[in-house]
């Protein structure tokens, strides 16, 4: 920790933790705000994809001619207008991804893997052309077995998706392929040991189903290239400069050539950091010379873009009589889609992360099947594993007649304990919520007839990464800040609300945008609750370079040295002299042409030091034991923030993670037919909750600062999504006295489990 | 001399062994020993498919992170983004 962070953590705070009106809010509740879909461009052409009805096919030939003699179409492209690349790993931004998957997910080669799989697109004059286009487009197909579930896709014998997936991380590697892309494994101790010094063990299996994100805004884009080359993309994505590497690369672009600028986004979780649309319209573009738009309906958001796994889960714990946990143990089996890269990793990492433990082991292991291809969800990976785990460990509670929070309480993870992925934790909040839990109430007040009360916590890391931000000092005094991350939380009033706190001036005096992909250095995406914790730190070190240039004005037309000037609630202070002298940043400003010109600064860094933040949910349940129905009667979710910059946004990001997962325990789920089609591709048939679905959630802040950041932030967005799966099947166990180890806890289950067990 | 500490299926790449001494000053010269002492670590940071720890503390792409005289060095899969 630096000098001027603990001045920060110290010192009384006028602007951060208060909550100022969004920056954004009007715009968006008038309707002014411009989305994915909101861009258009004379000469547009609207964009629209051929889709694979078949979930295993080899494609044999694609005609497009009789395509391309329809009146209106002006470009079609198929997987031939794209790069091919071999099968290898390459860094993007702070990803590590495979072209070869990605070139073949956004248009299928030599198989289509998934009912919905691009197998072309077509742009036209119009919507009922380029519609009229793709019926006009003859694919032969050889239709192939398929597989959906992991218990399947790992047998022998299998259908293979890929002929040449050999599993990685098994020594000696396996001679022949399989649908296993990879098996991984961390841990420590001896949990063999471990188990034999336990008083009891619980083990069991658990089934989540794949769900999507559920963003209301559907993907879309418009991309025009001109005659000499020069491309323009705007979309709604959560990572303008990730979406220009993966299109440059695509399409065999230089980065240069294309500018990417967000839209403002309705809702991404995770599912908007990959690229489906953006190169398919820049490639029609290209071939056109004329602007393209693409939009995908919402059954093609279903079916196309990446929800993340379904799995099953193997968890054992074993405990003392005293609630002494002796070993945990684990295996996890990840749906990846058609291409490897499920959330196994983090998952297994963090399956046991909030807990102290000695004897510890998570195996994972990345299975390909036939169904879209994963992408991040909100902690990806993280509710699932930790689901397992958390429910076995209120199974113990009851079993040892010990109160769950106090169990968690004997074993909770703080600052130094070994981490099951290996390195220690710094300062970590788990101790704090659960005391606050434990104190809240929620936790005491009394329950009423066929209902029960839920608890579960949540562990997820974090991360940093490559972050660019600019200030700009107008002359007028107000001041421009300038973002590479994209705003899906509230983090345009965040930066400002730093920038405010280190000026000291009014947040209305301060604007803050996004910027365009060449309008600043390299952004990773925003994503693993990153942009409140690296954009801020990025912020607030601009921040105190243009401070120290203001100072440096002001001591030039006072003709002292600067040593002479401080920087005082948005004036330049003069230190020595009988007379005190000041200068507001306005009057600095209003001079900064005579005094050496524009006053601005930027800061480009690698942000590391990212602090895991922890949640614990309490839920109370009524279970309707002639239907199966479950309601959430009453929600309480309490979350470490470090620091909360704007409490309402936290708040808003602890509720809204809340829902997703109440909506993941208790409806959301993909339902296949025996052709591998996808059933319930609407929101009517795909059921999120919705407001009458569920209670106010009550939130609680935790701040156990995170000495890495000047204000002490950690990030929020993705644990609060952990805790409600456990939270809500620990409730409905202890409500029907069946312990539960299935979701989605829908009617139908939860009756068929009341009924025969 | 700093530690190097693997644990999980990352043992599997060196025959069990879960503790390595390492000479270095940053992260560029950890992979430089690692490519000397223990040949299949070195390309998990070289292609960046892993972030390395430091004291807890965790370093994605970094390559001059630095190192001291008694830090404690795990390697670990990087962190994706939701």
């Amino acid at each position: 920790m630096n000098d001027m962070t603990q001045t920060n953590l110290e010192r009384a705070l006028k602007i951060v933790g208060s909550r100022p009106a969004r920056p954004d809010g009007v715009d968006k509740v008038t309707g002014r705000a411009l989305f994915g879909a909101d861009k258009s461009l004379p000469n547009m052409l609207v964009g629209r994809v051929l889709r694979s009805p078949y979930a295993h096919a080899k494609i044999i030939s694609i005609d497009t001619s009789k395509a391309e003699e329809l009146k209106g179409v002006k470009a079609i492209v198929t997987s031939t207008d794209f790069e091919d690349f071999p099968s290898e790993f390459v860094p993007n931004g702070e990803m590590v991804v495979n072209m070869k998957d990605i070139t073949r997910n956004v248009m299928a080669r030599e198989k289509a893997l998934y009912v919905g799989h691009t197998v072309a697109a077509v742009a036209a004059t119009s919507e009922d052309i380029a519609e009229q286009a793709l019926a006009l487009i003859d694919v032969t197909y050889e239709v192939l077995p398929h597989v959906l579930e992991v218990e399947d896709a790992e047998k022998p014998g299998a259908p293979l998706l890929h002929d040449d997936m050999i599993t990685i991380g098994i020594e000696p590697a396996p001679e022949s392929a399989s649908n296993v892309a990879k098996r991984v494994e961390f841990g420590f101790g001896d949990v063999e040991k471990g188990f034999s010094e336990a008083d009891l063990i619980i083990e069991r299996e658990f089934t989540t189903q794949q769900v999507h994100q559920g963003y209301i805004e559907p993907h879309a884009c418009l991309a025009s290239v001109s005659e000499d080359g020069q491309a323009e993309l705007w979309c709604t994505t959560q990572g303008p400069f990730v979406v220009r590497n993966f299109c440059s690369k695509l399409l065999g672009f230089n980065a240069a050539q294309i500018r990417v600028t967000a839209s403002e986004i309705g809702g991404g979780f995770g599912g908007k950091t990959v690229v489906y649309l953006e190169p398919l319209a820049l490639a029609l573009s290209r071939k056109s010379c004329r602007p393209v738009k693409m939009e995908m309906n919402r059954a093609e958001v279903f079916t196309s873009s990446g929800p993340t796994s379904g799995a099953k889960i193997w968890v054992k714990i074993g405990v003392k009589n005293n609630g002494q946990i002796t070993a945990g143990d684990c295996v996890l089996k990840y749906q990846a889609g058609a291409f490897q890269g499920a959330p196994v990793g983090p998952g297994a990492m963090c399956a046991f992360a909030p807990y102290d433990l000695k004897n510890v082991r998570a195996v994972g292991y990345d299975i390909v099947v036939n169904r879209p291809k994963v992408a991040a969800y909100r902690a990806p990976g993280g509710p699932i594993s930790e689901y397992g785990v958390e429910s076995v460990i209120d199974e113990i509670a009851i079993k040892i007649g010990m109160d769950p929070i106090e169990l968690r309480l004997k074993n909770a993870a703080k600052e130094g304990t070994i981490a099951p992925y290996g390195p220690k934790l710094g300062p970590i909040g788990m101790i704090e919520t659960l005391e606050a839990a434990k104190s809240h109430p929620h936790y005491s007040a009394p329950l009423g007839p066929n209902q029960a009360r839920g608890v579960a916590s949540g562990f997820w890391f974090n991360i940093g990464g490559e972050t660019s931000s600019s200030i700009t000092i107008n002359e007028d005094g107000t001041v421009g800040l300038t973002l590479g991350t994209p705003d899906i939380g509230g983090s345009r009033a965040s930066m400002a609300m730093m920038a405010s706190e280190e000026l000291g001036v009014p947040m209305e005096l301060i604007k803050p945008i996004i910027g365009d992909t060449n309008s600043l250095g390299f952004n990773f995406l925003t994503g693993g609750s990153r942009a409140t914790f690296s954009t801020g730190t990025t912020v607030v070190e601009s921040t105190r370079e243009a401070i120290e240039e203001l100072k440096k004005r002001a001591a030039l037309l006072w003709e002292v040295s600067l040593d002479q000037v401080e920087w005082f609630e948005g004036h330049a202070r003069l230190i020595s002299g009988d007379e005190p002298k000041t200068m507001s940043l306005a009057q600095i400003a209003k001079q900064a042409g005579k005094t050496g010109g524009p006053i601005m600064a930027n800061c480009s860094m690698n942000v590391t030091g990212a602090g895991p933040s922890l949640g614990t949910h309490i839920v109370d349940v009524a279970v309707d034991e002639e239907t199966g129905q479950v309601s959430i009667i009453r929600y309480t979710a309490i979350q470490d923030a470090g620091k909360a910059i704007h409490p309402a946004y936290v708040e808003g990001q602890m509720q809204g993670g809340a829902v997703q997962g109440i909506g993941w325990a208790l409806n959301e789920e993909y339902i296949y037919n025996e052709k591998g089609e996808l059933e319930n591709t609407g929101f009517l048939d795909y059921r999120i909750p919705v407001c009458s679905d569920v209670p106010m959630i009550d939130t609680v802040i935790v701040e156990v600062p995170n000495p890495n950041h000047p204000y002490g932030v950690r990030g929020v967005g993705e644990t609060p999504i952990i805790p409600p799966l456990a939270a809500i099947s620990n409730a409905v166990s202890r409500a029907t006295n069946k312990r539960f180890d299935e979701l989605p806890l829908s009617p139908p289950k939860v009756l068929a489990k009341l009924m025969h067990g | 001399m700093a530690q190097l500490i693997l644990t999980g299926s990352l043992k599997n790449l060196t025959n069990g062994i879960g503790e390595f001494t390492i000479q270095a000053r940053n992260v560029h010269q950890l992979v430089g020993e690692l490519k000397r002492i223990c040949p299949p670590l070195a390309p998990l940071i070289e292609s960046e498919g892993f972030a390395v720890a430091i004291d807890g503390e965790i370093y994605q792409d970094i390559l001059f992170a630095a190192i001291s005289e008694n830090s404690e060095i795990h390697l670990i899969p990087p962190i994706g983004a939701g």
